[in-house]
């Protein structure tokens, strides 16, 4: 039922990004999420397809460093996100796939709060941001990616994106590593 | 970087609704200072601790938008940006609570506002690490929230009235193990 597909294969030599093993995510003894593999170099694309909208939230995040697995080993770059979370977030654009609150509006003040937390200089944030913007689109979900997208990180994580928007990254960013989740796709029952 | 993030994830924190919530927490202790214009410590101390135990139950919903645990930043850091605003608003209503006693003719001595806003400092900061729990465990952290904010003001009563040392030693005590607890919280959280 999961399932992971390589749409793009990275050279050889080039460093994986993103490392997961096995890595399951489990609260009460129950597994949310999982397990999941993936060996994922820059230029390289992976899509995650889950069970579940919750499994997809989580997978997203544990390859981000943001939910620590309960088994199995996730490493961003030469960093292990449990040990060393900070290092490994640095590489990370992390895209959520949740309502972010980001409109045209607040665009600007929200690629400055991501610049504050990143580190990342505000004028050069902005205006990358608004070269992501532009090329992404005006809609909710694309002006969060661009908010996302306010530097060049090597890894990128898109949690339940649109097949365009997934698509416009993979043009955008032929460099950087990106995963994203997704979920299965359930067919209605045909009526009897 | 840190004081960067700090300064933003406060600002964050302090969207309109916030501030409807603080100018009604204001509104309150002067209300509470005018009924009651008491200046006995405990009783003040003892109100102040209230509001500060309950200052940062805003965060519940503030962490449903996990922004903050997807940046490159240490608990630590964290926990120092999300206290700013619980503290502010508990020293609002430390100091309007005083103002409100002060128009009834019966302002509290500048020693006893100084270990009023330490206790509610201290619960405060105390209360932090409930915004991450539920059920009997949030409640058994605003008790304690409480407890330690009367604690603080108990300890000048026992030192011997005219003393701030004991308050200030005691409070500085609580404050970084509460803080550290916070740390903690924040980073062993996995936002799903």
């Amino acid at each position: 039922m999961l399932q992971l597909e390589r749409s793009a294969t990275a050279p050889p030599q080039a460093q994986p990004v993103l490392r997961a093993a096995g890595a399951c995510f489990a609260r009460d003894g129950e597994v949310l999420a999982g397990p999941f593999s993936a060996t994922l170099a820059p230029g390289a694309s992976e899509v995650f397809t889950a069970r579940d909208l919750r499994e997809a939230r989580i997978v997203a995040r544990m390859a981000a460093g943001i939910v620590k697995p309960t088994t199995g080993s996730v490493s961003i770059g030469d960093y292990n996100p449990r040990v060393q979370p900070v290092q490994a977030k640095r590489l990370v654009a992390f895209a959520f796939g949740d309502d972010t609150g980001v409109t045209r509006a607040n665009f600007d003040r929200a690629v400055i709060l991501r610049a504050a937390l990143w580190g990342a200089d505000s004028t050069t944030a902005r205006a990358h941001a608004h070269r992501m913007r532009a090329a992404l689109g005006e809609e909710s979900d694309a002006l969060a990616l661009a908010v996302a997208l306010h530097q060049a990180l090597p890894l990128v994580i898109l949690e339940l994106p649109r097949a365009a928007l997934l698509e416009a990254v993979r043009h955008l960013l032929p460099d950087a590593a990106i995963f994203s989740t997704q979920v299965v796709e359930t067919r209605p029952e045909p009526p009897a | 970087v840190s004081a960067r993030a700090a300064i933003a994830i406060a600002r964050r924190r302090l969207s309109s609704r916030a501030l409807y919530d603080i100018a009604r927490t204001a509104f309150i202790g002067a209300a509470l200072g005018i009924i009651f214009h008491s200046t006995d410590l405990l009783a003040m101390a003892t109100l102040v601790s209230i509001a500060g135990a309950t200052a940062s139950r805003f965060l519940r919903t503030e962490f449903r938008n996990p922004i903050v645990f997807a940046a490159p930043l240490y608990g630590r850091e964290l926990a120092r940006a999300e206290a700013i605003v619980p503290l502010l608003r508990t020293l609002i209503f430390a100091l309007t609570l005083a103002i409100g006693s002060a128009l009834r003719g019966n302002a509290p001595p500048m020693q006893t506002l100084i270990i009023v806003c330490l206790s509610g400092a201290v619960a405060a900061l105390t209360a932090l690490s409930g915004a991450l729990r539920d059920g009997w465990n949030e409640y058994l952290y605003t008790l304690l929230a409480i407890s330690t904010g009367i604690v603080t003001a108990l300890s000048s009563r026992i030192a011997g009235n005219g003393t701030l040392l004991a308050p200030i030693a005691i409070a500085s005590f609580i404050a970084y193990i509460a803080l550290r607890a916070f740390a903690e919280t924040l980073a062993r959280y996995d936002p799903v």
